[in-house]
């Protein structure tokens, strides 16, 4: 029987490299609205927090309320909503706390499921820190009630 | 080199590797640098020219505003490419979106004095839809562009691949008559004569395409068209003509540009189609159509309360167009669009 020994990387990583590649910042975003489905015009309230990192280390935290196109062409984005947080403010506002925003949607776009192009909601948060790391989280969640283009194959029919 | 600083990156699919930071450094150093170079040589050229008029180097002429307008160019392309890179690496692209939507709206806060509404910017707008008023409804609707290109490319190019076969039969008539007929160029002479049939075929098959069944014109009562709406449609088709079948929808068509290596592509399909309900007597009408009397037909569309609306974005799109198919008895069939934007019921 061969005997097989793990291959270990000849680089030394240090400790604290090591100890900071294991512990990644936790960014949470939930949702307040009761249902994942909100209608168009209506108020959406989320809460986003950060944790597990240093507030020394945070250089900027973003947050947006955006649509964004999936599918065959290249992805578009349109933010209804945007903040940017620097250092003093995240200090000031996420220190061991969750912050709320709360926006009205605009009446458009729609979420579609469409065969080329989908249209989706999130709210997207960004962290930036010092050393040049970025950490993303998202939430998602649907804009109206449109029947998806695969539904009605082609033909949309309609009652006398 | 150490591993962990690579300057040159492959391309992984829609991803490069290495380290993005170097080759955006790299390209804004290389805009910045052909900036530096324009500044400085527009700067020489010019100064030149003022100080030391008497030194006779570049004067006034075809190599000095050469000069000029190269160095501008250089100019506007460093820093514009400048402007753009830096931009890209420092913002993230939801950044860069809201900085650009709140630009949007400070100009056409400017422009109109009032506050442009975000989503209607993801709509089609309805000022070149609605500038044409209709002759027994609200709106007459403009024909979709484009149905004429290929007509127009198919004159272009049939004229000219006649005029060079012209010029074939010329010169081999000429050696024929002089008796030392040239009988390599009397078969390429034959070549064009078949590909100048075909040309000419193709050309009047589009031209009775598009003239031959005459004008078609569409109007509707609204624009513009909300789900769940029942809209009135009429349309009148002028011309001499007898149709088999005429029918007409509303057609839903999603539009993907999407870039395939150098080539920037679009991919259309359509994905939704609603019939229109035509008159009671539709069957036992006579589809005719002449110059004194054109076909006029009175149809309703309804639309569904779940359907998704127009759609536009910079590589993305969804439209909605009223298309008549129409087979008459001596023409080849023809279809004809009209688009029409479709609104949620919520940008009212």
């Amino acid at each position: 029987m061969a005997q097989v020994f793990p291959k270990f990387s000849r680089r030394r990583v240090s400790t604290e490299r090591r100890v900071r590649r294991r512990v990644e910042p936790a960014l949470g975003v939930r949702l307040l609205t009761l249902q994942p489905r909100v209608e168009p015009l209506e108020l959406l309230e989320f809460e986003y927090r950060i944790q597990r990192v240093e507030l020394d280390d945070v250089e900027r935290v973003e947050v947006s309320v955006m649509w964004y196109t999936e599918g065959k062409g290249t992805t578009d984005i349109g933010v209804h909503y945007f903040e940017s947080l620097s250092q003093d403010e995240v200090r000031r506002l996420l220190h061991c706390n969750a912050r709320t925003v709360a926006t009205t949607l605009p009446g458009g776009p729609l979420s579609y499921e469409g065969r080329l192009l989908k249209i989706r909601w999130c709210v997207r948060l960004r962290l930036y820190l010092k050393d040049g790391r970025e950490f993303t989280a998202e939430h998602p969640f649907h804009v109206g009630h449109v029947d998806p283009a695969a539904n009605h194959d082609g033909v949309v029919s309609h009652d006398g | 080199m150490a591993k962990w600083l690579r300057l040159f990156g492959k391309k992984r699919g829609s991803r490069m590797s290495g380290w993005w930071v170097v080759g955006s450094v790299g390209e804004a150093a290389f805009f910045g640098a052909l900036f530096l170079l324009g500044v400085l040589s527009l700067t020489t050229v010019v100064t030149w020219q003022l100080f030391w008029p008497e030194s006779g180097w570049l004067q006034p002429g075809v190599g000095f505003w050469l000069m000029v307008i190269v160095s501008t160019s250089f100019i506007v392309i460093g820093l514009s490419a400048f402007v753009y890179q830096v931009a890209q690496t420092v913002a993230s692209p939801e950044m860069r979106s809201a900085m650009a939507i709140q630009v949007r709206r400070e100009h056409a806060r400017r422009a109109t004095g009032m506050v442009d509404r975000a989503e209607l910017a993801s709509l089609p707008r309805l000022q070149h839809l609605t500038d044409s008023p209709g002759v027994k409804l609200k709106y007459r609707l403009p024909m979709q562009r484009g149905e004429n290109v290929p007509l127009l490319l198919s004159a272009l190019f049939t004229l000219a691949w006649n005029g060079m076969t012209a010029m074939l039969a010329v010169i081999a008539l000429q050696g024929w008559l002089r008796g030392h007929p040239n009988w390599m160029l009397i078969a390429v002479f034959l070549l064009f004569t078949v590909v100048s049939a075909y040309g000419t075929r193709w050309f009047f098959r589009l031209f009775t395409r598009q003239s031959g069944s005459g004008k078609t014109a569409v109007e509707v009562d609204r624009m513009p068209l909300f789900p769940g709406d029942v809209v009135q449609v009429y349309l009148c088709q002028y011309g001499r003509v007898a149709f088999r079948s005429l029918h007409v929808d509303l057609v839903a068509f999603e539009e993907a540009t999407y870039q395939q290596g150098t080539d920037i592509r679009t991919e259309r399909r359509e994905v939704a189609r609603i019939p229109a309900d035509m008159p009671p007597d539709w069957e036992a009408r006579p589809l005719v159509a002449d110059p004194e009397n054109p076909l006029e037909v009175d149809c309703r569309i309804r639309l569904p309360s779940d359907i998704m609306h127009s759609f536009q974005s910079e590589h993305n799109a969804l439209t909605w167009k009223i298309i008549v198919y129409g087979e008459a008895a001596k023409w080849p069939k023809f279809s004809r669009s009209f688009p029409v934007a479709v609104y949620p019921r919520s940008a009212v």
